[in-house]
């Protein structure tokens, strides 16, 4: 029987863990941005050492590789390169060690983001990464993102929670970056892998810094009566050095939106609301809270509420949480984008984005992490419309110049993936994305780790091409993946 | 209230202004003559003397302020130091954003001035911030007492600018607290010794100012209170800034020192619960300008540069080790008839130990026993009083105590790495045999970053030999 690539990782994890008919594919070759691509196979891991198995194979017969976790992704950093092969981590979702004297947790990375700090809430202690997504995305995926979340204004994301991993590099190697110590001897690797986007190879364990959890938290919802007012008011928040734990922004097409399909008290008149939390010990929250509540109403925000109880609380975050699925409810599609500014830009970012928009001829809704500066305009259309799905990625595109000019960057948390490898040459410059080429090398030599993800090509950079369109290549390479697959079965 | 000097004047701490008169830093080389220092005012020049480096693989030695000159092992080769303390200012400064911006040669003394007239707070604190530049406490990623509230270095910089071997000028990060376009190059950088680029310039996140801080001194009477003490005040709700074992030499019991900062109600609720935790009374409450100078003092305890008679050494662990650690190098110390003075950091397990020889005190030549004098500084140079300035007078007398030394920082180490830590060589005494090496045995990851140092410096010029691994 002739060797073929599939038949050597059906004997590593069995015939049942790899799929490869093209109904079964068809569910792995979207992930939650607009692009698709079709995986040649999918492959289901359950360890450390079968994930090296896997991608030695794969290294053999030269074939790239992502690994995946619940394809949460917005920037299409999850999808399969053309022609590769998707690991999917999910089964790799075990706690190996807690230790809590030294606030050290060790999982595998295929696990759920909520399940890590739902196992830790008995003992008084959380994992402090809690993006919105944080029921459905993975560990793994939140490393390869560097995932944020509205608590990070006040905790940090998700490289600052991370101190070493357990990696599987794409010729195989298994090795540890960093240590359970907050401090390690060498160059800082786990830093540099966590926001690789999967780029650098796999990772299969991690190790986390917990956090005790707050004696109290209070939850104002600021009501504001423009967005411009919303935006002044995290502004001033921020100036004046109150450091509320959470400072996110909602607008009134989100609003209603969520009230719509979820009804959590938001107040569906209201131009935009601030959701703003205050943690830590009792008397901190107390005189922290009166704070932010003078300088809300000193720049004249329309109202202020207390939630009174938890489950108030529960809702206006279920609803927080909610709100990208919510506005699915108002358009067939949506593009997120997820610039970043500084903070003093906040007003200004916000003006801009609307006359883009508006320019662009498409609604825009926003809701955000207004405390870290982190826009996610959220563009609406409908994509089976060419001239519509045009113009949302002229905009977005806009929308990300719009960022940089103002001295922030083109993503936040969701990653530069496949949509805005193109947009790259915005922030970088060419020694700048060459010092990254390096990095890439200096871990996968291969070039089998999800490429074509995060940075522009060396070829591209050669040709000194800065095509800022953003990298919309689905359709084309979903035709080529179709054509290496049929060659591979053969 | 006790005088606070009655904190920091111990054995082994040098008094205030002390830091002025340790003896200038030699670099680590194993060149004995000094090497020229090249002082580079703009990036442009630095760019320009990376890429003629590269060019004819002239090796150069980068430096800062110099104190942490002994930190790691000597360079393989050296034919020019570049020092960045021409480097200097601030090409932005945001306080409503919370951003600062200094050029790698400002003093994080400077910086932290800067960051108070801006009404914020630079959350750094590292050994001797009058002479340490931002650059180097960067590279170096040193960090002390309040890590605790702070975190570590590489969480607070937002941003870098640096300059590559081949001459080429890069900036990573900027001035937003979220930003993954692209890796994270920025996290390479912090503390990487200077073995990748020459930073020139980096971007911090600053803190709103404290509206009051206080600082608990608790006496530990044995090491098992000790242990109980940290670990509830670690397990409860308070969230200290500082949570630090102090020794105060001469055969005393250390001290545990916590701090906190903050709104004054939520300040004055840590410090009860403090006293309530503690069995015993605490020594002192030292509140705002007060518990400013001790952090300040702390900083300053052990010597700067390259010392004769006296090794520093900086242990990471598990928090549940630190005291653990203590105990072991007060015995071996004891055993090997070394002096010690140690701070541990209880909530970030990181100990800092001075280790030197005893007694035979003598007066030391101004280039100190190596032979090599201070690259830059005013020559004749002289040491302090205490055990810094103890020198082997006799060689052979010498090499047995060099030898207690090394053996006593092997075992050390060996523990540290059993207990699933580290040792490394903060203070590299000239005594110190150099087949001791800074770093220990490098990790598996080591490959990796012998593939990051061949591609961004492939002439091997920047630091040859001073990091992990002989990188």
């Amino acid at each position: 029987m002739p060797r073929t690539p599939l038949r050597e990782l059906k004997v590593i994890v069995g015939n049942e863990n790899v799929l490869d008919h093209p109904v079964d594919l068809a569910t792995y070759e979207y992930d939650a941005c607009l692009a698709r691509q079709d995986p040649l196979a999918v492959v289901f891991v359950r360890s450390t050492e079968e994930v090296a198995a896997v991608v030695r194979v794969l290294a053999r017969w030269g074939l790239p590789f992502v690994a995946r976790g619940c394809g949460t992704n917005l920037s299409g950093g999850s999808l399969a390169p053309p022609g590769g092969v998707v690991i999917e981590m999910v089964h790799m979702n075990k706690v190996l060690s807690l230790d809590l004297a030294n606030r050290r947790l060790v999982a595998q990375t295929g696990i759920f983001n909520l399940d890590i700090s739902t196992a830790l809430a008995s003992y008084g202690y959380f994992y402090a990464p809690d993006p919105a997504s944080q029921r459905a995305c993975t560990l793994g995926g939140n490393i390869g993102e560097n995932a944020g979340g509205p608590h990070c204004f006040r905790y940090g994301v998700t490289s600052n929670h991370v101190l070493a991993l357990e990696v599987v590099l794409a010729d195989g190697e298994v090795m540890w970056l960093g240590s359970k110590e907050a401090d390690s001897p060498g160059l800082d690797l786990t830093g540099v892998f966590v926001g690789s986007e999967g780029t650098l190879g796999i990772a299969t364990t991690a190790v986390l810094r917990l956090l005790h959890l707050p004696e109290a938290v209070k939850t104002l919802l600021v009501v504001c009566d423009s967005l411009e007012q919303g935006g002044n008011t995290v502004s001033a928040l921020v100036a004046a050095g109150l450091a509320p734990s959470t400072l996110e922004m909602i607008d009134n097409l989100t609003i209603n939106a969520i009230e719509d399909s979820l009804a959590c008290g938001f107040p569906r008149d209201a131009a935009a609301v601030l959701l703003v939390e205050v943690e830590g010990l009792r008397e901190e929250v107390l005189a922290v809270g009166e704070q932010v509540t003078t300088l809300c109403r000193q720049v004249g925000v329309r109202e202020i509420r207390v939630a009174r109880d938890e489950s108030e609380r529960a809702a206006l975050w279920r609803g927080r949480k909610g709100a990208f699925a919510a506005l699915s409810r108002l358009a067939p599609n949506y593009l997120v984008a997820d610039g970043t500014v500084p903070r003093t830009q906040l007003p200004v970012a916000l003006r801009k984005i609307k006359q883009v928009a508006e320019s662009h001829g498409l609604p825009v809704a926003n809701v955000f992490h207004a405390g870290d500066g982190n826009l996610h305009p959220i563009l609406l259309f409908d994509s089976r419309d060419p001239a519509q799905h045009e113009r949302v990625v002229a905009a977005c595109r806009d929308i990300l110049a719009v960022c940089t000019e103002l001295g922030g960057t083109i993503s936040g948390e969701h990653g530069i993936g496949l949509e805005k490898v193109g947009a790259m040459p915005l922030v970088f410059t060419e020694s700048e994305l060459r010092a990254q080429h390096l990095v890439k090398e200096a871990f996968d030599p291969g070039g089998l780790a999800n490429p074509g993800k995060l940075l522009p090509s060396t070829s591209e950079l050669a040709a000194g091409q800065s095509d800022q369109s953003l990298g919309r290549r689905d359709r084309a390479e979903a035709t080529t993946g179709f054509a290496q697959k049929g060659a591979l079965h053969a | 209230m006790p005088d606070r000097q009655g904190y920091t004047s111990g054995e082994w701490a040098s008094s205030p202004t002390a830091e002025q008169q340790q003896v200038q830093p030699d670099h680590p080389s194993a060149d004995q003559t000094a090497p020229p220092v090249l002082r580079p005012t703009d990036e442009n020049q630095v760019a320009a003397l990376l890429a003629s480096a590269s060019a004819d693989g002239t090796a150069l030695a980068i430096r800062g302020g110099g104190t942490k000159a002994g930190w790691g092992n000597p360079l393989r080769r050296l034919d020019h130091i570049l020092s960045t303390e021409e480097l200097r200012g601030f090409s932005h400064a945001d306080a409503d954003n919370l951003t600062l911006s200094a050029a790698a040669g400002t003093t994080i003394a400077e910086a932290r001035a800067q960051a108070e007239a801006m009404g914020r707070v630079l959350p750094l604190d590292p050994r001797f911030p009058s002479r340490a530049t931002v650059g180097g406490v960067v590279a170096t990623a040193d960090q002390g007492a309040r890590s605790a509230g702070y975190g570590g270095v590489r969480d607070v910089v937002l941003g870098v600018r640096a300059v590559l071997a081949d001459g080429s000028v890069v900036k990573f990060g900027g001035l937003t607290m979220k930003n993954v376009a692209g890796y994270d190059m920025t996290k390479l950088f912090v503390g990487s010794f200077g073995v990748l680029g020459v930073i020139t310039e980096v971007t911090f996140r600053l803190l709103p100012r404290p509206q009051s801080q206080c600082l608990v001194i608790l006496p530990l009477p044995s090491y098992p209170e000790a242990k109980t003490t940290i670990a509830r005040i670690l397990d409860s709700y308070l969230q200290p800034l500082a949570l630090e074992v102090v020794s105060r030499g001469s055969g005393e019991t250390p001290y545990l020192l916590a701090g906190f900062a903050g709104h004054p109600a939520a300040v004055a609720r840590s410090v009860r619960e403090v006293k309530d935790i503690h069995p015993a009374p605490p020594e002192a409450i030292l509140s705002d300008s007060e518990a400013e100078a001790l952090y300040e003092a702390l900083a300053a305890t052990g010597p700067a540069g390259t010392v004769a008679g006296t090794v520093g050494t900086r242990a990471s662990l598990p928090l549940s080790r630190v005291i653990d650690l203590v105990e072991a190098v007060e015995r071996l110390a004891a055993q090997h008839g070394l002096s010690l003075a140690f701070r541990g950091n209880a909530a970030r397990g990181m100990v800092d130990l001075f280790l030197g020889l005893k007694e035979q005190k003598a007066s030391t030549s101004a280039a100190g026993p190596s032979g090599a004098t201070s690259a830059d500084g005013p020559s004749g140079a002289t040491s302090t009083d205490g055990p810094f300035a103890t020198t082997p007078a006799d060689p052979a007398f010498a090499g047995t105590r060099a030898a207690h030394l090394a053996a006593c920082l092997s075992a050390l180490r060996a523990t540290a790495v059993a207990w699933g830590g580290s040792l490394v060589v903060t203070q590299r005494a000239p005594l110190l045999p150099p087949s001791f090496d800074a770093w220990g045995d490098p990790p598996s990851a080591v490959i990796i970053m012998r593939r990051l140092k061949e591609r961004f410096d492939p002439q091997g010029v920047l630091n040859p030999g001073r990091f992990v691994g002989g990188i």
